[in-house]
């Protein structure tokens, strides 16, 4: 694990991780301030949770897929790819310890969110309160089921393209799998189309891991079917990413 | 031939993540009660969106009189204005707008004001139309449909503003030059799903009074079919509607007197404490008139 280690210390020291760690923090409890919770505190509650889970959403898709571009092409550019190898360590596994030294920055961040939403926000009534740790930690696990193969996909794009590649396709897809489905849905309701019909359909829908609207009507939990059909359907997308991943992921710039 | 079990493998992996997610993709994608309306970041609605919302007042103006073949001028807020006339609750007279553009004889560009002043005028140079010929019918259209698509913006923002949908609404309703304005389809659905929507909210009693502003608003249309040689409405409808209209109302009061006792008003500013009584005064008055004009109508249809 020593390029794990290696990874993790220079991410740790470059302190953006603490903007990071500062925002999901701070925020949720600063936001509320200019919200119309002002002038409805019975409103502190839902402001609190979108601003949680929204700035944890943007540190993981701006700094996380960013740390993880640049991490993916510094490994690559700067030679340590080609000594680790030399020292036998393989392709997929230092792809590996470069995911999980960015990865293990996001789940700190994500607990933080979780247990700010489960304790600053959590409803008064005792039946919905108990409903509100399922959601909280199912919100926990997709967030982390979309997020983790995206920042894999991060590291080995940036590997092979550089890292702008790297950060701003992951991005992009990520943006279109939250949003980008939901209007590509809205123009095919106008507008029925086939081929865009499927190319909507095996779009990577991430737009199902955001709970935030559930949390915010207190929606209650996802029924578990539909929770693990999720389950199955992001490992499904974190499966192809991996396998796509470790064909693009190289350890050295050609030539 | 490690190279060759590597690429086995992924290609392995790629084939079972797309099985994977292919067989849960359909039922994920069709099942109803996992369809989230789309809404990024959960803005619509929420309680930053009621902020945005409220600060989106001056551009709304802007957007209504470009959409509507008006050339956008700027006034501060309470200055008043000779081109049109604007009552206290956002109603808007249009009569005496020009059709015909105007070249203008003078740069728009004001240094005045200082930096400020230039970069705000600068900010306007895109809308003025120099060009003497009037805009083509096709461009009209899409203005307006641009300018549509921002006031639903603000409205989706927060439905329950009162500004921001009487500003929706009397875009969707603003007549064609020469007609009334119609209860179209769609400003109807607009005022339904504004009564539904802020019916759900018991966290402030303006959002009561939107209600009661759409229900006079249908009711306002109503009376006015029946300038129509077939009027499509009955009295009988337009008395449920005015149910509906009472029914906001007492539930503004409810709300109102529990924020009384709460001491909930004294969060909000005085200013828009005045606006939510100057509004309900207005509201109060048009349920009054409403009431003559049906009692009058229905005496017209007993003769």
């Amino acid at each position: 694990m020593r390029l794990f280690r290696l990874t993790f210390a220079t991410i740790i020291q470059r302190y953006a991780w603490g903007i990071c760690a500062f925002a999901v923090i701070c925020l949720p409890f600063v936001l509320p301030w200019i919200s119309s919770a002002t002038e409805k505190p019975i409103l502190v509650q839902p402001a609190r949770v979108l601003a949680a889970w929204n700035t944890l959403w943007i540190s993981a898709l701006i700094w996380g897929l960013f740390s993880a571009a640049r991490e993916g092409e510094a490994n690559a550019k700067s030679g340590t790819g080609e000594y680790f190898l030399t020292t036998g360590m393989s392709a997929t596994r230092q792809l590996f310890q470069i995911w999980l030294a960015v990865f293990s920055v996001i789940v700190p961040l994500a607990f933080a969110t979780l247990l700010i939403c489960q304790f600053g926000a959590a409803p008064a009534d005792p039946v919905e309160r108990s409903l509100w740790w399922v959601l909280n930690i199912q919100y926990f696990v997709l967030f982390l089921l979309v997020v983790g193969p995206l920042l894999l996909l991060g590291v080995a794009l940036a590997s092979r393209f550089g890292s702008v590649a790297g950060f701003s396709v992951t991005l992009l897809l990520a943006i279109y799998g939250l949003y980008g489905v939901g209007y590509l849905d809205n123009m095919l309701k106008l507008e029925e189309n086939p081929v865009l019909q499927g190319i909507w359909m095996y779009s990577p829908h991430y737009r199902f891991a955001d709970l935030t609207q559930r949390l915010l009507f207190k929606s209650g939990p996802l029924p578990s079917s539909a929770f693990w059909a999720m389950t199955l359907y992001f490992s499904g997308i974190a499966a192809v990413y991996l396998g796509l991943s470790r064909l693009i992921f190289r350890t050295k710039v050609a030539g | 031939m490690q190279r060759t079990r590597s690429i086995a493998i992924s290609t392995g992996l790629i084939l079972s993540g797309v099985l994977a997610y292919a067989l849960t993709a359909r039922p994920l994608v069709k099942t109803p009660e996992l369809a989230v309306p789309l809404n990024p970041m959960g803005i619509n609605g929420s309680p930053y969106g009621e902020v945005f919302a409220m600060a989106m007042q001056s551009p709304i103006e802007d957007y209504f009189h470009v959409g509507t073949g008006g050339e956008v001028h700027h006034h501060a807020p309470g200055e008043t204005c000779k081109d049109h006339e604007h009552d206290e609750n956002g109603d808007h007279d249009h009569e005496d707008h020009n059709t015909e553009a105007k070249p203008k004889d003078s740069p728009p560009l004001t240094w005045k004001a200082g930096f400020r002043g230039l970069i705000t005028s600068l900010g306007h140079l895109p809308e003025v139309r120099t060009n003497p010929k009037v805009a083509s019918e096709a461009l009209r259209r899409h203005l307006r449909r641009e300018a549509e698509n921002k006031l639903r913006f603000a409205y989706r923002l927060d439905p329950s503003h009162y500004a921001n949908y009487n500003s929706l609404h009397f875009f969707l309703t603003e007549p064609q030059i020469g007609t009334r304005p119609q209860l179209s389809a769609s400003a109807a659905t607009l005022a339904q799903e504004t009564i539904d929507y802020c019916l759900r909210k018991n966290d402030d009693p303006r959002a009561a009074l939107t209600a009661a502003a759409a229900a006079s608003n249908i009711l306002e249309l109503m009376f006015n079919d029946r300038h129509n040689p077939s009027p499509r409405f009955t009295t009988g409808q337009m008395r449920d509607v005015l149910k509906q209209l009472d029914h906001c109302l007492a539930r503004y009061q409810a709300l109102a007197n529990y924020w009384d006792e709460t001491k909930n008003w004294d969060l909000l500013s005085p200013m828009r404490i005045a606006e939510c009584k100057e509004r309900y005064r207005f509201i109060t008055k048009i349920r009054e008139a409403s009431l003559i004009t049906l009692a009058r109508l229905e005496k017209e249809q007993k003769q």
